[in-house]
């Protein structure tokens, strides 16, 4: 039994000291290593050994209860958000620098920003596509629209509500978002095209549509490479694919029964 | 209305280098991180000195969360020790761990040891830094005598020998408060386990 027979007990020597009583640093370790039989012995009937346990029970207590609230919650925070930002943009070896702070010559240097990049030119070149077929639906002046106006924007339907710039974006944020939309309806719009356009063509459309999707099939390939886990990347490789079977199938409706498409 | 985003969404977007994402990882857990900052440097001033450097740290290490724990529990532990690293990066703990092993004198010698504190955060600063330290992050943290020793690079016997000598002084500090809780303590959790 650690005793403290010498009466060097910390707290309260005089009251305790010669008394035989556990010491201090004894006491605290009470959760660490159980008491032994002499000393639970003792300080059952030891009134200030007990009420010294008890005030480290309470001191744990304490200290968990510290460990479980935010102190201070309505403090002010310790630092700005803008003073972090900047610390960020200052450092060596930022992370994430932010585009805004990136001078536009660095901009097409980042792999995330070529993946915008090649996600644009996708685009851009599907709208195109979408004008060789030559049928005017409604889906299908969207995607023309953003073929003729040169900009992404411009490729949300009229309808909707929530209006855009057409000559500017305020933020990153903005300009994003209306890309990511225009990404959307563009692929919905071909999908739908390709799985339920059932106007007459000649072969030439189809054909001239089969090596633009190819083309597309190739471009996002090749860009998935770079970056095989990009989720826009792998929507444009497989919604080329998609519409480019459905293609084939209406090309073989077009053709003569005795005929079938080997090459074009 | 959209479903509120989830911590991982949120985090693989700042990863992506989405400041806007970065900025509500701050607003959310800002608190909590100041805290944990608060705690650990006592001092207020020096709170603010390296707050910035650790929320900085944190989103340098972003890349490392895996998902297979809850954001608040990677970013709580992220923030524990870069707080330490900037702490030691300051010299304040320097001279504490370099003799925390046969440091017997848990009390800095100058501090008024009469003095009764209110709280215990105003009582772990009367202690040396190296027992504020191993307390803080034993008692309020929830560290294990093994992770505080890596940590801190010393023994998990000197720990545990830090935490008992830290304690037993903070009893004192904290003398009235704690009889006080003590004695009105039959709803209290008794049952602590070792660690």
């Amino acid at each position: 039994m650690q005793v403290d027979k010498q009466g060097e007990m910390e707290r309260e020597p005089s009251s305790l000291a010669g008394a035989g009583h556990l010491s201090a640093e004894r006491l605290a370790a009470f959760d660490h290593d159980p008491l032994s039989v002499e000393e639970r012995a003792h300080v059952a009937v030891c009134a200030a050994c007990r009420a010294e346990q008890e005030g480290y029970v309470a001191l744990l207590a304490l200290g968990a209860e510290a460990g479980r609230r935010d102190l201070e919650a309505d403090a002010p925070r310790l630092v700005t958000w803008d003073a972090i930002a900047e610390g960020l943009r200052q450092s060596e070896r930022p992370p994430v620098p932010f585009a805004r702070s990136m001078p536009p010559a660095r901009w097409l240097a980042r792999p995330a920003r070529r993946r915008w990049a090649a996600a644009v030119v996708l685009l851009t070149g599907g709208a195109l596509l979408g004008r060789l077929s030559g049928e005017v639906t409604a889906a299908r002046t969207v995607s023309a629209d953003v073929a003729m106006a040169g900009t992404v924007a411009a490729a949300r339907p009229a309808t909707r509500g929530d209006m855009v710039p057409t000559e500017g974006y305020a933020t990153i944020e903005q300009a994003t978002a209306v890309l990511e939309r225009a990404q959307r309806d563009y692929e919905r719009a071909s999908l739908w095209l390709a799985a339920n356009d059932t106007t007459a063509h000649d072969s030439d459309v189809y054909r001239a549509r089969l090596a633009a999707l190819d083309q597309m099939m190739a471009a996002s390939r090749a860009a998935l490479r770079d970056a095989p886990q990009d989720p826009v990347l792998n929507h444009y490789f497989l919604a080329a694919y998609t519409a480019r079977e459905a293609t084939l199938q209406q090309l073989g409706g077009t053709l003569r029964v005795d005929k079938t498409i080997e090459r074009y | 209305m959209e479903p509120m985003e989830t911590d991982a969404a949120i985090v693989r977007r700042a990863i992506e280098g989405d400041e806007r994402a970065m900025r509500l990882l701050w607003n959310q857990h800002a608190p909590h991180v100041d805290a944990v900052v608060r705690r650990l440097a006592g001092d207020p001033d020096l709170a603010e000195d390296i707050a910035q450097e650790v929320w900085i740290q944190i989103f340098r290490a972003l890349p490392s969360f895996r998902g297979d724990a809850k954001f608040s529990t990677w970013i709580h532990r992220v923030a524990i020790n870069r707080t330490l690293n900037a702490l030691r990066r300051v010299k304040r703990l320097a001279a504490a761990e370099t003799g925390i092993e046969e440091d017997s004198a848990v009390v800095e010698q100058d501090a008024d040891q009469s003095m009764l504190a209110q709280s215990i955060e105003a009582a772990a600063r009367q202690l040396s830094p190296g027992a504020r330290t191993v307390f803080l992050l034993h008692d309020v943290e929830g560290y294990t005598h093994e992770e505080i020793a890596a940590e801190l690079g010393i023994t998990p016997g000197g720990s545990k020998s830090q935490l008992f000598k830290a304690r037993a002084k903070l009893r004192r500090l904290l003398a009235p408060l704690v009889d006080s809780l003590s004695v009105s303590s039959t709803g209290l959790d008794r049952s602590y386990a070792g660690g």
